[in-house]
């Protein structure tokens, strides 16, 4: 692996990890403004029913005195029933409101609960899966900052960033997979790539893991017959 | 309207994410394939999840402003 490749991954690294923190935090702020507003939305429906409510009580009671002051008339009592007539028009109005809006109330109850369970869901999701996304590619940059640098250019520097590098990697991605299943188990949440995409990822990553020991094997021998071969020559 | 600035954050942040894979250009094909599969990782799933229940919250919320409105 060539200095600049290696810097590169040191680039991308940082970067990732940026990225990744950098989601969380948007998934927090907009989990916290939709709580706000759909808590807003259902605090309004349901000051809406209440008014609908004392609408309909307040119509009731005006019926009610209509219809009195009927049942009193003895004569020319046309005025009266139409009063009587039109407060229970109005009566009906109101509770036809009063209808439409329990609906509302029961629909935004419904919206703020299911919002309300998703969100606490996915936060922990996300905050679970970036913390462990950071924490493996701090650890990937660690080392690789850490490699005995990038002038040496050797056989053995190149080897050594490969390795690392490919390790970290393959660690990072396997978290993630591993993550996936465990909190989408956890949280009972069915995410889109369960069964598909998080199982293909993890065949991929255990054929990768596969390679990388049988070429480390082959690499690890070549060095020794190296050896050897230099031991003979001298 | 209602839950539009948090779908639109969260819309944004799915779009950073995938944005971020592009700093992988230096990487190695076995690396990047690696991470190609980790795109579609549960930060992003999740963030696909939510974006659904918002949708799904926004209609019914809307649903409700209907009901109530005054001319109904």
């Amino acid at each position: 692996m060539s200095d600049d490749l290696v810097k590169a991954e040191v680039r991308a690294a940082r970067a990732l990890k940026q990225g990744v923190g950098r989601y969380a935090e948007q998934i927090r702020g907009a989990a916290a403004q939709a709580r706000r507003e759909i808590a807003a939305a259902d605090r309004k429906a349901q000051e809406a029913l209440e008014r609908r409510r004392s609408e309909v009580r307040k119509r009731e009671q005006e019926l009610r005195q209509a219809q009195a002051a009927l049942r009193q008339c003895r004569q020319d009592c046309g005025g009266l029933r139409r009063q009587a007539e039109a407060a229970a028009q109005r009566l009906a109005d109101a509770s036809q409101a009063l209808g439409r809006a329990r609906k509302a109330a029961q629909l935004t109850a419904t919206a703020q609960s299911d919002l309300l369970k998703t969100l606490q869901n996915i936060e922990a999701a996300v905050g679970e899966h970036s913390s462990v996304a950071s924490s493996a590619l701090a650890s990937l940059d660690s080392k690789l900052a850490s490699l005995p640098h990038f002038d040496l250019g050797s056989a053995a520097h190149d080897l050594l960033a490969g390795t690392a590098v490919t390790v970290e990697v393959l660690a990072a991605v396997s978290s993630f997979g591993r993550l996936a299943g465990d909190a989408a188990q956890a949280v009972n949440v069915n995410f889109p790539i369960r069964d598909h995409s998080v199982a293909e990822m993890a065949e991929h990553q255990r054929d990768q893991e596969a390679d990388y020991v049988i070429k480390k094997d082959a690499e690890d021998q070549e060095r020794m017959n190296s050896g050897e071969r230099r031991e003979t020559t001298a | 309207m209602i839950l539009d600035d948090p779908i639109r954050q969260v819309e944004t942040a799915r779009a950073e994410l995938g944005k971020v894979a592009d700093s992988t250009g230096g990487w190695s094909d076995e690396k990047r394939q690696a991470f190609d599969s980790h795109r579609m990782s549960p930060l992003d799933a999740a963030g696909g999840r939510l974006l659904s229940q918002l949708r799904t919250a926004r209609e019914r919320c809307m649903a409700a402003e209907r009901l109530l409105s005054p001319d109904r």
